[in-house]
């Protein structure tokens, strides 16, 4: 599954990765991450998964996937080139699964308490949608650090440290699409 | 005293031990909800004070809402002739004998709900807690989102019990680890007002 050209310069990745080292926390946002008919047809295919409720109350309700595409990709070349080149990483595992956020799903800040430290990724095929939840947000003991808008076609990672949580805001009624991303874990 | 906020069918005593029963034996655990139990015009006294108050908006992991700061606080005189009668021994001697529990004190906050607010799943365990305990200042109908679901631990798909916010209408249970509950998100343009919180105790 091939990713924007753009993403494949050295030149580009190594401003995209002094970008992602400048932020607190450490973050980055990829615009455009597919070709367009890769990502539609993406899309299209994940839409069309068949997915399995996950809930506990007092932690998360949302829904998983499998997908053999999604798999080729995060365990694929391109992905291993962003890792190594924005993250500078290169011993590592991931970890990740395929979720739907609809209309009264969420996470709570339980569902983190046992996360080990790593750089989180978010894969976003989401249509394009208004703030009605669905937003990643992280913070520390005393503040928000950072909100991520679900947004179609963008890959974000955050580096995930120690004390950071993170959870997904509740799906209101008037969020008329699902939230579909591949989201994960880059473990150091 | 009661009888100046409370609706006198309330205090009848065989109302009373009507309503221990049915408290006890609720489902999914001992709750209840009494539809015009305080007096209407105090209420609307109640209503109007609690208007004027401060309120600040709370968006967490688990919550969107507005809330005012502890209304025991209050400056306004029916606020504190609310949170004194919530407080005293008459009203907690008559929720003692409804629920059962060994009840010391009150506490109480006013909390607004518009479209797209919610409360998400939580059992209300923390300290002293041993009610939870609400009164609505605002009415509003199925479709408008809003009420307060009561889940079986066992089965906390679909609510066991959903009680629809009506005015002057006052909602209690049991807190403990199976107290399993959430507000619904409101669906429209309609606010859900109330006046509620914990009847304390050992």
């Amino acid at each position: 599954m091939a990713i924007s050209t753009i993403y494949m310069d050295s030149g580009i990745l190594k401003k995209a990765g002094e970008i992602y080292s400048r932020q607190y926390p450490k973050n980055i946002r990829l615009d455009n991450i597919f070709q367009k008919p890769v990502f539609l047809l993406l899309q299209k295919k994940l839409s069309n998964s068949k997915f399995k409720l996950r809930f506990h109350p007092y932690k998360h309700k949302y829904f998983t996937a499998k997908s053999k595409d999604m798999h080729a990709f995060i365990n694929g070349r391109y992905f291993k080139s962003l890792i190594e080149k924005i993250l500078k990483l290169k011993n590592y595992k991931i970890r990740y699964e395929i979720r739907k956020f609809e209309h009264g799903d969420y996470t709570l800040l339980h569902d983190a308490d046992d996360k080990r430290e790593g750089v989180d990724f978010i894969i976003d095929f989401s249509k394009p949608m208004k703030n009605f939840g669905g937003n990643t947000v992280y913070l520390s003991r005393k503040e928000e650090l950072l909100i991520l808008n679900p947004s179609p076609n963008t890959l974000s990672f955050v580096d995930r440290r120690k004390g950071m949580m993170s959870y997904t805001k509740y799906i209101q009624h008037r969020q008329k699409y699902p939230i579909l991303q591949a989201a994960g874990t880059i473990l150091k | 005293m009661p009888a100046n906020w409370i609706s006198p069918k309330y205090l009848d005593g065989t109302e009373i031990e009507k309503i221990r029963k049915n408290f006890k034996k609720a489902k999914p655990y001992p709750n209840l909800a009494l539809h015009g139990f305080f007096n209407e015009s105090k209420l609307l006294g109640l209503k109007k004070a609690v208007l004027a108050e401060k309120f600040e908006k709370q968006d967490k992991d688990l919550f969107s809402f507005s809330q005012t700061k502890e209304l025991s606080r209050s400056k306004n005189k029916t606020i504190r002739e609310f949170f004194n009668f919530l407080s005293s021994n008459g009203f907690l001697g008559l929720m003692e004998l409804l629920t059962g529990e060994t009840l010391e004190n009150a506490d109480l906050h006013a909390h607004l709900y518009a479209q797209g607010d919610y409360l998400l799943f939580h059992d209300d365990v923390v300290g002293r807690r041993k009610i939870a305990y609400i009164t609505y200042l605002s009415g509003l109908k199925p479709v408008d989102g809003g009420s307060l679901r009561l889940y079986d631990l066992k089965k906390p798909l679909h609510p066991a019990k959903k009680i629809t916010p009506m005015f002057n209408c006052f909602a209690c249970f049991k807190v403990s680890g199976k107290s399993l509950h959430d507000v619904e998100e409101i669906k429209t343009n309609k606010k859900r007002l109330s006046v509620g919180g914990w009847l304390n105790g050992d």
